[in-house]
């Protein structure tokens, strides 16, 4: 995280709701990154992604009324941006996401490495598909995307310990996956 | 529970590599912010016609009714003298008529009623009886 676009936003929101569009225009521009990058994990999907961005800001012009100015911007916007992408997912039986990504070898490794990688993907694959839909969601935004367990309570709507339960579950199962099985049983 | 779990650097790795970045290309950024731009139009304006506190609200309002209440109060000024309530005397001697009608007068108003007012009277006697 570390991104600092707290500082300029009571005055842009304020001008925001005067119908100011330059204002408006400048609070994409500071957080469309953030909001894509959210949307993306939930719906796995660029193209998709794209469009309910695209709504999450349209949104946050309509609920701008509901803001309230003394608290921070960014959470408020994420939880939007949450909830669309994953009532997006369920709307549109969002099916893509859940099959295993083609694996393909990186250019340069030996076969064995090669293999081995391939490998370590679809057991990664595996174990993410089993995981709970929450508990996948949660370790993307945490190992991936670096927001706090606060920050995803606050998206999410549950308390930040329980979301750091999920994480330490979700990560014992993925940790599990990524050791090759001759590993775990010598 | 308490304390905010370190990063798994290698688990981020392994996920990075089957999920890929979520970095946005200029060109895509570029997308989105334009479609975002013409679909904020209408929003945008609606807010601009917006008054924003009670207070404003009720000033923009009083900026319309003003000058309406103005015209309003000149009319109403211009038309009074042609329109002024009825003399006394006139209002009293109608509803000496309408009672002289309706059979409900005393012998006095029923003379007062058609003759006029001894005002009237003053009037023709200083005439001489030749009114206008």
């Amino acid at each position: 995280m570390g991104e600092e676009v707290e500082a300029p936003e009571p005055a842009l929101v304020a001008r925001v709701r005067a119908g100011e569009s330059s204002a408006f225009d400048e609070l994409v521009r500071l957080h469309v990154g953030r909001v894509f990058a959210i949307v993306l994990r939930v719906l796995g999907q660029r193209e998709d992604a794209e469009d309910v961005t695209q709504e999450v800001f349209l949104a946050v012009l309509e609920k701008l009324g509901s803001y309230d100015p003394r608290r921070p911007f960014a959470p408020w916007l994420y939880r939007i941006a949450t909830n669309r992408a994953l009532n997006a997912r369920k709307a549109r039986q969002l099916r893509r996401m859940e099959e295993i990504p083609e694996s393909a070898p990186a250019m340069g490794d030996t076969p064995d490495v090669a293999t081995a990688k391939v490998e370590e993907r679809e057991r990664l694959a595996r174990a993410m598909l089993e995981l709970p839909e929450k508990q996948r969601l949660i370790v993307k935004l945490f190992e991936l995307e670096g927001f706090s367990s606060v920050e995803i309570g606050s998206m999410l709507g549950m308390a930040d310990g329980t979301v750091r339960w999920h994480l330490l579950k979700a990560r014992e199962r993925l940790r599990r996956a990524l050791t090759p099985m001759e590993e775990r049983h010598p | 529970m308490n304390t905010e779990p370190e990063r798994d650097l290698e688990l981020a790795a392994a996920l990075r590599r089957l999920e890929g970045g979520s970095l946005l290309t200029e060109v895509e950024q570029t997308r989105i912010q334009n479609a975002i731009r013409i679909g904020a139009r209408e929003a945008l304006a609606r807010l601009s016609r917006t008054p924003r506190t009670p207070l404003e609200a009720i000033g923009g309002w009083w900026r319309a009714a003003l000058p309406v209440a103005a015209a309003a109060a000149l009319m109403l000024a211009l038309v009074q003298p042609w329109h002024g309530r009825p003399a006394p005397e006139e209002a009293t001697a109608r509803s000496g008529l309408a009672l002289v009608v309706a059979g409900e007068a005393e012998e006095h108003d029923v003379a007062r009623a058609i003759v006029g007012s001894p005002s009237e009277d003053l009037w023709v006697a200083d005439t001489g009886g030749n009114g206008p």
